[in-house]
């Protein structure tokens, strides 16, 4: 290291500093660089006309979601969960809630466990709980959600996640649901802490395949509790254990046999080669264009995977290579959920993952598809290092044409609050805008009290639930009802948004890649099943486009690699195009 | 380890005094040993033996000083209590049966050596040095030489001789590299040579610029940014063209300042060090970074380059000159730089990290994996080392759920 002035100052100190920093970093379960934020660029002035309101309350979606104590946290277990879902389940346009839920370790009375949701969209800002009639009534320790029609009957599916047994709900399409998980052949033979899930054809015949990650090998009855070792503390306060000190876990791959079953394919794919991770959220997207999708991880304290698609069945582990396994100084972070999306609309898919308090998230920019720069700092994204972080989305707030970013936040430990006032276990909402210039600025404070109020929030989902051309955002809450942030844009730009109908290819369309060129701009989205934090948003696929008032052209190109196009369309619409056929429905509802 | 080797040098000088004892009992002149004082004597000294080995320091005294009693003349037993009184941590009293042993045996060099410690120990540093200083060579026992060069450094500070005692410091970490005892003793005499000089500055020039630049430094330190962004401001308004102060200044602002105007007021900061001092690495170097995460990765070039060539060996500029290479399309060239930071830095990780990247950019795949593979074994080994100390500052209340999984 070179005795610049700087180097020879953080030397004079004596004794005391050589103690102090390893003390200040030392002995928590988690990764964490101890970074300071850097400083914030000069704000461009420009107005962010988006006016965010919760609405749950008059919404009807008033159940608070369990997740463990309140005021301390025994076990990791249940500081995670757990996940949100947007979707449509009864395909009638109108995006339904799926809330997943927890539980706690003394259980409840007989007929008060807390129990899954599934709300049905009223058309009128409020929802209905069908749970019951939905048949998804189900306790225990949920975690993720992801969305998918498996057996390509027209109706999206839901597989849950669990520390437990995972679930797979098969869609009647009569408004019920049916525990299909044994009959599938994804039945378990012990408990696993899965975490994130995404449906994928990976290997393009047409049928949803599945592809779960897993977080901890952990029994309860054996895992050590707050204070135990030294990865349960957190600046000397005792907390919940983990991930760092408990077994680490793998990925599991599931072949759909195209006969309504499953075949586990993990080792045979080639996922075991690497050793295992702490792996949270797991999505698919084709992160080299080559028309394959490929799997992501998002792993907390242990490098993010990423598996490419070698066409055969199998998969090439190569995140260290592409540079998104850690931070550019090779640096492992806390990574929970991850946003994928074309923020510098280059026409590839790009990844944000924000972590734990203490530093920052990370820009992973896609380089054409051969590797990923780090460009966190670059970006304007290294300004707030004060919060843990968990959902998040590239998502156009203003419809000006620019993925923005949004991402909720909220400590795993409560306790620490009570010693450390300034670590809250309640923190706010955080809104990034897209200046169009590949940066990007940090404007919360502009959109009012629902993005600024406090809560220790987990997963959440994006999606037009009240089909006025604005992306809302539902969001999970520990121990508290979920949000629903309804988004008011008085900006005046124009959008479309288009639902996909595979035929040949899965009918949910996920891996389906959209371009939109409008007013001499290229933008591409693609359909996933997963992302964020362990959570599912809406499979429609939405496009700010400014000020352009008409669509000069839309490329899909599907799953099973065909391409097609439609070109001169109006803006300010719901589509829905179907392989083969084209635009089949379009519609305003307002 | 002090213990044993005194031990060690009492058995060899008993021995000595035991093998010598028959020959050498000189008594007074008219006087001789009959062979039963012959055999009290031996049976004394194998008890005095005993004693000093089991740390019975008292008995040794005894012992030793009833022999003396017997044989005056004998300069081996004369050391010997000198060592039994050192050991029992009494060295003003063993100094004098070592300056006797010595008059008895000018080449006794054991007594000589303790001589000297004793003479430190019990503070009379001026009378010591000089016994330290030239015995510190000579001495092959490496616990004593260590002993000898702690004892010379601590003398050498009482005596206010900071420049001696630097240089005794000197002797002991090219000796004794990495010794806890010696890291110790550096930490301590450099602050407190820090700490009288700084003394000695506020007390001689207490409204000098030198003085609220030092007094800057501390705040600094101390973690107080802005108190000392103050004091460094108040050096630039006392001496305008002093190097080094709009680098710090910079810093602090980056450090500190959350504010929009912070990076353009740093970059200001940064730019008028350059004015000053036209190859400071150190501005050159920040520019660059700032320039790199702003994506201005031209500029970003130009900063890290010119720092390097003011600084050929200046790892971060050459890394952070790489990465900007790698960034703004120049991987080739970027190899150049990378490469040198491993030759420089051959433990840094990141270093290790970014070449791989720079190799892959040009298609080098194979050494790409060879630098994948070291910065993997180097960040092994950071987390365990990490963990390491962790573990050695915290304790380990209990054992981990699980032994750590291999990968």
């Amino acid at each position: 290291m070179r005795a610049t002035r700087r180097n020879f100052l953080k030397t004079l100190g004596c004794a005391g500093a050589l103690l102090s920093s390893p003390l200040r970093l030392a002995a928590q379960g988690m990764a964490s660089r101890g970074v300071r934020p850097a400083p914030r660029p000069k704000f461009s002035g420009r107005p962010f006309p988006i006016t965010f309101t919760d609405v749950a309350p008059s919404a009807g979606l008033t159940t608070p979601l369990t997740y463990g104590d309140e005021h301390t946290k025994k076990y990791i277990v249940e500081a995670n969960g757990g996940g949100i879902a947007f979707f449509d389940y009864d395909q009638d346009g109108w995006l339904d809630v799926f809330l997943l839920n927890g539980t706690k370790h003394e259980g409840f009375p007989a007929g008060q466990e807390p129990t899954n949701h599934l709300y049905h969209n009223n058309r009128d800002g409020t929802f209905t709980d069908v749970t019951e009639k939905a048949g998804l009534h189900h306790t225990g320790w949920g975690y993720g959600v992801c969305v998918g029609d498996y057996d390509n009957d027209g109706n999206d599916d839901l597989f849950l996640t669990y520390y437990g047994k995972n679930i797979l709900y098969h869609n009647n399409g009569d408004g019920t649901f049916t525990d299909v998980t044994e009959k599938a052949r994804l039945q378990q033979k012990s408990t696993r802490y899965a975490s994130g899930c995404t449906f994928v054809d990976y290997d393009r015949d047409g049928h949803l395949d599945l592809f779960v990650a897993h977080y901890i090998d952990m029994d309860l009855a054996t895992t050590p509790v707050g204070g135990a070792n030294r990865y349960c503390l957190y600046r000397g306060v005792s907390v919940n254990c983990g991930p760092l000190g408990l077994k680490k876990e793998f990925c599991s791959l599931y072949h759909n046999n195209g006969d309504g079953t499953f075949t586990e394919v993990t080792e045979k794919a080639g996922l075991l080669k690497l050793g295992g991770r702490y792996g949270l959220t797991a999505t698919a997207f084709d992160y080299n264009d080559d028309g394959w999708p490929d799997l992501f991880v998002a792993c907390d304290s242990t490098p993010n995977l990423l598996f490419r698609n070698n066409h055969d069945g199998t998969f090439t582990e190569c995140a260290m290579e592409s540079g998104v396994a850690v931070n550019g100084d090779g640096q492992e972070q806390s990574n929970m959920g991850v946003a994928v999306g074309d923020y510098d609309a280059d026409g590839y898919l790009d990844l944000f993952l924000p972590h734990f308090s203490d530093d920052t998230p990370i820009l992973y920019r896609n380089q054409k598809g051969e590797f990923f720069d780090d460009l966190t700092y670059a970006a304007g994204l290294a300004v707030n290092t004060q919060y843990v972080c968990w959902g998040v989305g590239f998502v156009d707030l203003d419809n000006d044409g620019w993925l923005d970013i949004f991402h909720v936040t909220g400590s795993v430990y409560p306790e620490v609050e009570k010693v450390y006032p300034q670590y809250k276990f309640k923190t706010q909402r955080v809104v990034y805008r897209n200046l169009g210039d590949e940066s990007f600025e940090e404007v919360s404070e502009l959109c009012g009290p629902a993005v600024l109020e406090p809560h220790s929030s987990r997963g959440c989902a994006f999606g037009d639930f009240d089909n006025d051309g604005n992306v809302d955002i539902l969001v999970m809450n520990q121990n508290e009802p979920p949000s629903l942030l309804r988004v008011e844009n008085h900006s005046g730009n124009h959008w479309l948004s288009i639902k996909l109908l595979g035929t040949r290819s899965n009918r949910s369309a996920i891996g389906a890649r959209v371009a939109v060129m409008a007013g001499g701009r290229r933008q591409i989205r693609e359909v996933q099943s997963g992302s964020s934090y362990i959570s599912q948003s809406d499979l429609r696929q939405h496009f700010g486009l400014g000020a352009a008032k008409k669509v000069d052209q839309i490329e899909i190109r599907w799953p099973n690699g065909m391409v097609e196009r439609a070109g001169n369309v109006e803006v300010d619409q719901f589509l829905a195009f179907q392989e083969g056929r084209g635009i089949v429905k379009a519609e305003r509802f307002r | 380890m002090r213990k044993r080797f005194f031990l060690a040098l009492s058995c060899f000088l008993i021995v000595s005094a035991a093998a010598g004892a028959p020959q050498s009992t000189q008594k007074a002149p008219g006087t001789s040993l009959s062979p039963a004082q012959q055999a009290e004597a031996a049976r004394i000294s194998e008890a005095a033996k005993s004693a000093l080995q089991s740390g019975d320091y008292a008995a040794a005294i005894q012992g030793f000083a009833r022999l003396i009693q017997m044989a005056p003349a004998v300069a081996e037993l004369h050391a010997n209590l000198g060592v039994a009184y050192y050991w029992a941590g009494r060295p003003g009293d063993a100094v004098a049966p070592c300056r006797k042993a010595l008059e008895l045996n000018p080449r006794l060099t054991s007594a000589r050596y303790f001589l000297g410690l004793s003479l430190a120990e019990a503070g009379a540093c001026q009378e010591a040095l000089p016994y330290l200083k030239s015995d510190y060579a000579r001495v092959a026992d490496l616990q004593l030489k260590r002993l000898m060069g702690t004892d010379a450094v601590r003398c050498a500070m009482t005596r206010d001789q900071p420049f001696q005692a630097v240089e005794y410091l000197g002797w002991l970490e090219r000796d004794f590299q990495n010794d806890p005892d010696v890291l110790y003793l550096s930490t301590h005499v450099f602050s407190d040579l820090s700490t009288r000089a700084s003394q000695r500055l506020l007390y001689t020039a207490p409204g000098s610029y030198q003085a609220h630049q030092l007094n800057a430094e501390a705040l600094e330190i101390q973690g107080r940014l802005t108190d000392a962004l103050a004091e460094y401001r108040k050096v630039l308004t006392m001496a305008p063209h002093l190097a080094g102060i709009h680098y710090r200044i910079g810093c602090l602002l980056l450090a500190n300042e959350r504010g929009p105007g912070a990076l353009d007021a740093a970059r200001k900061e940064f730019e008028e060090e350059l004015e000053i001092s036209r190859t400071d690495a150190g501005s050159e170097y920040e520019l660059g970074e700032m320039d790199r995460e702003a994506r201005k990765w031209d500029s970003a070039i130009v900063h890290f380059g010119r720092a390097v060539s003011s600084e050929p060996d200046f790892v971060s500029a050459l890394i952070g000159l790489g990465k900007s290479l790698v960034s703004g399309n120049r991987a080739g060239e970027a190899v150049a730089p990378l490469g040198k930071a491993v030759k420089l830095a051959p433990g840094d990780p990141v270093a290790h990290y970014q070449l791989s990247f720079a190799y892959r950019r040009v298609g080098r795949e194979a050494e790409a994996q060879k630098e994948l593979a070291r910065y993997r074994e180097l960040h092994e080994e950071q987390q365990r080392t990490s963990l390491a100390i962790r573990t050695a500052i915290l304790g380990d209340i209990s054992s981990p759920q699980t032994a750590e999984p291999p990968e």
